[in-house]
């Protein structure tokens, strides 16, 4: 009766966890620079449906489809590319119809 | 560090099952922020419609009720009858309020029912696969006119916020979109106002959502944003059509 | 209290009120807008919410959304306005709310005629609505029994959670008569009301949502088997029947309502031509009082079973008579209320014109 379905009747658990997958590691941060500064973006990846209308307001333009994999559900999951441009705005996360992204600053 | 924005408590766990960038998951997080900023989470009660929604009694974390085809107006006007100091809500497409439910959401304007009814117009049907909606554009193709929306024979789309404006006992009326980052703050804000017209007893209000449905428009979830900005917003404009305490 | 000549359609609106319903949401309809007029007057005297809906088919939703919210609710119209209730109706058992309808019949189909019929009994007794359901079907058949069922309706709603009918015709709703509203309490066993929409706020956090989708078909199944499981205790338990002269009778008649009241009469002066006759007079059509159709098929030689139809109990009689004795039946329709006259002819012609 379960074979095919992704999502699951509320009542039982969803088989998909969500992962959470954090924005790329800071680089090495330059002298005049503290490491906390850099804004936190993560993802709980496998609610991504790669729909990309994050990339749309991003001001800066640090996010894409990581095409290299899937997800669990087969979509090609956000990221954040090049974090050092990222601003913290927090319209990718305002944005997202499943509220996969989280951000910090 | 802080948090700038992170998934609303207002929402239930359960991942939706709405198409790859539809718009119907923005709405939902507006609505619910709204609900948890103005803390009325606790003693709000949504109306469930039928369409894309169907489940959106998943998703919101209050009390719910389903409601049949286009009469979630009616339920609603049972619900606060009985519960005055709820929050009531509905939250209804194209084919449910402006189809279907023609005379249950004129009426429930008419009495001036002190509920709040977020309408999300994507210019189709979506759950059904793509048939013609009431606020289907003019040579719009959908599966029922596959040939494009012709004035004879099927008319022009239906424009809600401009009819239930004429209402005396209304609000409230506004249509916003949740396309670009500073038209989804409008929306949230129009949200806000609604909710808060109820808080205050002052009647009926109703914000329209103008939506994509990259699915049965055969667009990429990108491009039906476009659609909504470029197609949609010239034949349904921005505004607020009613609001009795000036600001129309 | 003392007794009070009242209309049979204010009866039922003032034995509403009296067990415990504030809220009313309906549509005017002939021949039974005494009703709602009652419940604008008087239920805001009470605190309650009189809610003229834009039709039938919004009020029957009302009455969902305020049933969900926890309320004693009703709702009355007249038989072309519940056709449109049906779909609500399924929605109601389908979600188990309960809530009291009242239908004061006139003859159909289509618009019909407004002069009293009982030609709804199908639409009753047998869905109406769409999918595996039952309503609780109570016909009076005088102003004090449509009172006292009235009030029963309600206690059969909160206890089994499904929609109750209270099946009158346009006779009992525009009848005066004397009606007495004794003082009501409510059965002892009514369970809390613990799946109300009323805000998390109120039950903890825990939501509660009011519904009848279940797209799982073994959820949907489980949720209609359980269902059916509150109909096989109510066809145990809630059976009510009246056996009028039938132990020794040759003919007995079958009927209910208006129907049935005439029928008395028929009996009485078949009584007074020496015929014996007796009536079966059900007063709840679901659960259908067939157990006691077996004490009278072992005496009486047939049975006549009268309705202001073309024979929709009629059905019912036959399933329960299983074939043992021989059925008769006598019907007007249009609005055409029979006479006790016709009756006894009837009767006459059955037992091949006896009597002195």
């Amino acid at each position: 009766m379960d074979s095919g379905r992704i999502d699951p009747p509320p009542d039982r658990p969803d088989p998909i966890p969500p992962v959470v997958q954090a924005s790329p590691p800071s680089p090495p941060a330059s002298p005049d620079q503290p490491k906390s500064v850099l804004p936190e973006v993560t993802f709980a990846e496998n609610l991504c449906k790669g729909c990309e209308l994050c990339l749309t307001v991003c001001p800066t333009k640090v996010l894409k489809l990581d095409t290299s994999r899937v997800n669990l559900r087969g979509y090609h999951p956000a990221i954040v590319y090049n974090r050092t441009e990222c601003s913290g705005c927090g319209s990718c996360a305002k944005i997202c119809p499943d509220s996969v992204i989280t951000v910090r600053r | 560090m802080k948090i700038v924005y992170q998934k609303s408590p207002g929402l239930t766990d359960v991942p939706m099952h709405y198409c790859p960038g539809c718009t119907h998951g923005i709405i939902h997080k507006l609505v619910a922020e709204t609900l948890v900023e103005l803390d009325l989470l606790g003693r709000t009660v949504l109306v469930a419609p039928v369409g894309c929604a169907v489940f959106a009694y998943d998703y919101f974390n209050c009390d719910a009720q389903e409601a049949a085809h286009g009469r979630a107006p009616a339920v609603a006007t049972g619900i606060k009858r009985v519960h005055p100091d709820n929050i009531v809500f509905t939250y209804q497409g194209d084919g449910d309020l402006a189809s279907i439910g023609t005379a249950e959401i004129v009426h429930a304007a008419m009495r001036g029912e002190n509920i709040t009814v977020v309408f999300v117009n994507n210019a189709i049907y979506g759950m059904t696969g793509g048939q013609m909606a009431p606020t289907t554009l003019v040579g719009q193709a959908t599966t029922t006119s596959p040939q494009g929306r012709t004035r004879p024979g099927q008319g022009a789309p239906l424009h809600v916020c401009e009819l239930l404006a004429t209402i005396e006992a209304t609000a409230y009326i506004a249509r916003v979109a949740v396309h670009t980052i500073p038209r989804l703050n409008a929306a949230k804000r129009a949200l806000k106002k609604a909710f808060q017209m109820q808080i205050a007893n002052k009647g009926f209000s109703l914000v329209e959502v103008l939506s994509t449905c990259p699915t049965n428009w055969g667009l990429s979830p990108v491009d039906a944003l476009r659609w909504v900005e470029q197609t949609m917003m010239p034949v349904f404009p921005l505004g607020v059509y009613k609001d009795i305490e000036g600001g129309a | 209290m003392p007794r009070k000549l009242m209309k049979g359609n204010e009866a039922i609106a003032a034995a509403a009120i009296n067990a415990g319903c504030r809220y009313f949401f309906g549509y005017p309809i002939t021949p039974q807008n005494e009703i709602p007029e009652y419940m604008a007057r008087e239920l805001p005297k009470v605190g309650g919410t009189y809610v003229q809906a834009e039709s039938e088919v919004a009020a029957i939703n009302m009455v969902y959304g305020a049933a969900g919210a926890g309320a004693r609710v009703l709702t009355s119209s007249s038989s072309p306005g519940i056709s449109l209730m049906q779909e609500g109706i399924s929605y109601i058992a389908g979600a188990e709310l309960p809530c009291v309808l009242v239908n004061i019949m006139r003859a159909g189909p289509g618009l019909g005629g407004v002069q009293p019929a009982q030609a709804d009994y199908f639409q009753a007794t047998k869905g109406g609505g769409h999918g595996d359901y039952r309503v609780i079907v109570l016909a009076p058949a005088d102003l004090q029994e449509a009172a006292d069922l009235t009030q029963l309706a309600f206690d059969l709603a909160d206890k089994y959670r499904n929609p109750v009918m209270v099946l009158a015709d346009g006779m009992i709703g525009q009848l005066m008569e004397p009606v007495e509203l004794s003082p009501y309490r409510p059965a002892a066993d009514l369970p809390p009301k613990d799946w109300a929409t009323t805000g998390t706020a109120h039950s903890g956090g825990r939501r509660r949502v009011i519904n009848s989708l279940y797209l799982y078909p073994d959820q949907l199944e489980d949720h209609v088997r359980a269902i059916y499981r509150k109909y096989a205790e109510v066809e145990r338990t809630e059976v009510r029947c009246e056996l009028l002269d039938c132990d020794e009778a040759d003919v007995v008649i079958v009927a209910y309502g208006t129907t049935a009241r005439i029928a008395r009469s028929a009996v009485a002066h078949c009584r007074r031509l020496g015929l014996r006759v007796g009536l079966l007079r059900p007063i709840t059509l679901y659960p259908f009082p067939h157990a006691a159709f077996d004490a009278v098929v072992r005496r009486a030689r047939a049975l006549l079973v009268v309705e202001m139809s073309m024979g929709q109990m009629l059905d019912d009689v036959k399933i329960a008579v299983a074939g043992r004795r021989p059925i008769s039946f006598y019907g007007r329709t249009g609005g055409i209320v029979p006479t006790a006259g016709e009756i006894v002819k009837q009767v006459q012609a059955l037992l091949g014109g006896g009597g002195p």
